[in-house]
């Protein structure tokens, strides 16, 4: 008795449940049970029909081997195109985030390159990229990313260059507020480079320098090209040792971190050593 | 035997391509304080521990010329003192102690702050870089300490590679025999010494 009462109830519940279930689909007007159902049954169905798909093709063993084998060959060719359209992609992206230097700076000759090694043993960040002598780059050629300079080629091998990055003592280039016009010489220091910061060093004592002001190089010894940015200044100090005023600089851009460069293998008046006046520097700037 | 040492050797090319690749690849080792390791200095006083002292000191001035090239400046330097490690460590290994892991230890910490320290002596005290107390305090003990905890791992890894191609030496069981004086020895037993008088 007590056992039919109790399939009577699970009889009436699982009605009224199918009722429920029947109004809300109804009125929903979407079926969400449908969706799960296939969403779960369809792997299986799909395995299902893939082994008990119906075998006779009517193709010999002979025919199937040759088919096999063409389509083989055909997935290695897609593969290869699959590579080269990778590389491609890769190289599209990286020109195009460069296209805006090339297009301010019609007379830079560039190549693009991507970071393949850190040097553990290098103090200052250096790093090695995948361009050499076979890409025109010599050495002291600048390094630039989107931001602005980052350091400058120190080692040149046929298929790769080592760069030395502005954080490095080593780094020495001639640099100048923008807008005060006050130079100094851009340099890393021991003090800095773990923060990703560098100095400009050699300024005057009553230079107007003011934090914020950005940074750029003065073009002065052909090395670097005129008007290329270094960063941003930090704050201003003064040396323990001889109370010789410098700036902090910082990069827009984290050097420690980047992973493609800009090399400038050309640019005008490349090698050519010019005294910077003031006037000239108001030019540039 | 032979093979099997060339293929052991070759093991070992194989992981310190390996280790360079992984110690120079942005991103695949974290940096700790600023520093990253030099994985193939413990790699050469690991493979010393299992090699003779001519192939552990050749192996050794290997490791040192490539950590050198791969930095620039000054070759040759890293490669006399990890060439001379090495080379003493196989020859004690030989003549007086067995290597272990601690030997290891030792011996590659030796390694690791004389290669971090002369680095140091020759880059920066040398040229006088502002800032070098800041430098050897952060960047070269750091990274003396970083390399060394790399130690057992590549110890454990060159201990694998050096067991792959390495015959066991078979143990000989020399059975002693009771001493059984002529006279109570059977007839079978004088024949068979007799035949085989040892």
């Amino acid at each position: 008795m007590k056992k039919q009462d109790y399939l009577k109830k699970i009889l009436t519940t699982t009605f009224i449940v199918l009722i429920v279930v029947a109004a809300v689909t109804a009125a929903a007007g979407k079926n969400i049970f449908t969706d799960i159902y296939s969403a779960v049954m369809k792997p299986f169905q799909q395995t299902a029909a893939a082994v008990f798909e119906d075998p006779s093709s009517g193709k010999t063993k002979e025919e199937l081997e040759i088919e096999n084998e063409e389509l083989h060959s055909e997935v290695d060719e897609l593969l290869q195109r699959v590579i080269d359209y990778d590389d491609i992609k890769k190289e599209n992206e990286l020109l195009r985030k460069y296209y805006g230097i090339k297009d301010d700076h019609p007379d830079y000759k560039v190549a693009v390159a991507d970071i393949i090694r850190r040097d553990p043993n290098d103090d200052f960040y250096g790093f090695t990229i995948d361009k050499g002598s076979r890409d025109d780059i010599q050495k002291n050629d600048p390094v630039i990313i989107n931001s602005g300079l980052i350091g400058f080629v120190s080692e040149v091998s046929i298929t790769t260059s080592k760069v030395t990055t502005l954080l490095s003592p080593e780094a020495k280039v001639g640099a100048m507020d923008m807008k005060t016009h006050d130079s100094g010489i851009a340099t890393g220091s021991a003090n800095y480079c773990d923060e990703g910061e560098f100095t400009l060093s050699v300024i005057s004592a009553d230079n107007k320098i003011k934090e914020g002001d950005i940074v750029v190089t003065t073009g002065v010894g052909g090395v670097y090209p005129a008007g290329l940015v270094v960063g941003k200044v930090q704050k201003l100090d003064y040396s323990v040792f001889d109370t010789t005023p410098y700036a902090v600089i910082k990069p827009y851009d984290d050097i420690r971190t980047i992973s493609d460069v800009v090399v400038i293998t050309d640019f005008e008046g490349k090698g050519v050593i010019e005294e910077a006046t003031d006037t000239d520097k108001k030019d540039k700037g | 035997m032979q093979t099997g040492k060339y293929y052991r050797r070759i093991l070992y090319a194989a992981e310190l391509v390996v280790l360079f690749l992984i110690e120079g690849t942005p991103g695949v080792l974290p940096h700790l304080y600023n520093v990253k390791p030099l994985l193939l200095v413990p790699l050469a006083v690991s493979a010393a521990a299992f090699e003779t002292p001519l192939f552990s000191l050749y192996f050794g001035v290997f490791c040192g010329l490539v950590i050198d090239s791969a930095s620039g400046g000054v070759m040759g330097l890293t490669s006399i003192i990890i060439g001379f490690i090495c080379y003493y460590e196989s020859t004690w290994n030989k003549k007086y102690i067995k290597n272990n892991i601690y030997l290891v230890l030792l011996y590659s910490a030796a390694a690791c702050v004389c290669v971090v320290e002369m680095k140091f002596f020759v880059f920066c005290f040398i040229r006088r870089y502002v800032g070098s107390d800041i430098l050897l305090k952060d960047h070269y003990l750091m990274r003396a300490l970083y390399t060394w905890a790399f130690t057992p791992i590549v110890y454990l890894i060159t201990l694998a590679a050096s067991r792959c191609f390495r015959k066991e030496k078979r143990k000989i069981k020399v059975k002693r025999r009771k001493h059984v004086p002529h006279s109570q020895r059977s007839s079978a037993s004088r024949r068979r010494a007799k035949r085989n008088p040892i």
